[in-house]
């Protein structure tokens, strides 16, 4: 399981990949202190940030 | 970190910031962060952020098509490991403990090498420099290093070092994190003018040693021993001069000597003061920080050595001799 967030200072990245590819919904996201658990899925790759 | 599997989750845990792109069964595609001595944010920024997440698409586009799953060591989590667990206050767990809490499992068992604590090398501890946005783009390569020795040209980009990709300084310092002290010769691939080459990387024995400098900014420092067993604030270009002294000296005032360990008491006994501006030690006045001195301490003696120190107190220059204690 791992669980679904985008902080701040992931979303700032991915701004800065605008309008171009990547965007958040390509990944799934892990931070373990926030958040809602989803279930890990090998459909996407998954971006763990660790602040 | 509470409730990270850190067998399953590796990276770099004293860095400030770390990310990495990961296949959900637990292969890591790549790696981001890093720091050094001059920042906390020198890897960072947004266009080699962007290429991080770009490349992360791409390996996983790849992985997809073959995956191979990793295996793993049984779970741990730091809130588990027993020198951990007597300072757990049940608050966040700063990813810097990991290394301290597994040192003082290490030094009960008896099992402690200050090797251990040579952890992620930097790129130009095989003597490289790569640049800030694309990060495994040469920028300088040393003299004689085992990097030129590899053929290795300013301009070349490192897409592979011991047969794992990668892309950015973290990537190259997580490798390097993996390869013995006592020395190997590693595969290597680079790209010049589109044409991708190979070579072989031979590491001498020794060579993850890192310098003082380029270990003062690891919070894991104060864990070494010996210890300095004081320390303070570096001193502002306006207080050195102020003092006397030029704006690029180095310079601290001692804040606090530490009374719960042997070094703090050592120094106390050998005068050292609260309030003291400390300006040289071992005669050496060419520390960056206050942290560069703390590692050199810890690397570079012994219990039993002397250490001259050299300060200011009241206007006047003294020097104290510690005897490194242990």
């Amino acid at each position: 399981m791992i669980r679904l967030l985008a902080p701040t200072a992931i979303a700032l990245g991915f701004a800065a990949c605008a309008p171009s590819k990547p965007e958040m919904q390509d990944f799934w996201y892990l931070d373990l202190e926030r958040g809602e658990e989803v279930a890990a899925q090998s459909s996407r790759p998954m971006l763990v940030v660790f602040r | 970190m509470r409730g990270v599997d850190l067998s399953r989750y590796r990276f770099d845990t004293g860095l400030t910031f770390s990310a990495l792109v990961m296949h959900a069964d637990g292969t890591t595609y790549h790696r981001y962060g890093g720091r050094d001595h001059s920042s906390a944010g020198v890897w960072l920024g947004e266009e080699s952020y962007a290429a991080f997440l770009t490349a992360g698409l791409e390996r996983h586009a790849e992985y997809s098509e073959a995956p191979d799953p990793p295996t793993f060591d049984p779970p741990v989590r730091l809130e588990d490991v027993p020198s951990f667990v007597v300072k757990d206050k049940g608050k966040c767990i700063h990813c810097h403990s990991v290394r301290s809490a597994f040192a003082d499992e290490a030094r009960a068992a008896k099992t402690w090498n200050l090797e251990d604590a040579f952890v992620c090398p930097p790129p130009r501890r095989i003597g490289i420099e790569v640049a800030p946005v694309v990060q495994n783009r040469i920028t300088a390569v040393a003299e004689g290093s085992p990097a030129a020795l590899a053929g290795l040209a300013v301009g070349d980009e490192l897409v592979a070092l011991a047969n794992q990709p990668v892309l950015t300084a973290t990537d190259v310092s997580w490798v390097l994190d993996g390869l013995p002290t006592a020395g190997s010769t590693v595969a290597l691939e680079y790209v010049r003018a589109g044409e991708k080459r190979t070579g072989e990387l031979v590491l001498a024995p020794g060579w993850k040693a890192p310098l003082p400098l380029e270990y003062s900014w690891r919070p894991h420092k104060w864990d070494l021993d010996p210890r300095v067993g004081f320390g303070g604030r570096d001193l502002s270009a306006e207080d050195k001069e102020a003092l006397g002294l030029e704006p690029g000296a180095f310079a601290f005032t001692v804040k606090y000597i530490v009374a719960k360990d042997l070094y703090g008491p050592a120094a106390r006994s050998a005068g050292i003061k609260k309030g003291d501006v400390v300006v040289s030690a071992g005669g050496r006045s060419d520390f960056e920080n206050q942290g560069e001195l703390h590692a050199w301490w810890c690397f570079e003696h012994e219990p039993g050595d002397t250490v001259e120190v050299e300060l200011l107190r009241g206007g006047e220059r003294k020097t104290v001799r510690i005897v490194v204690p242990g």
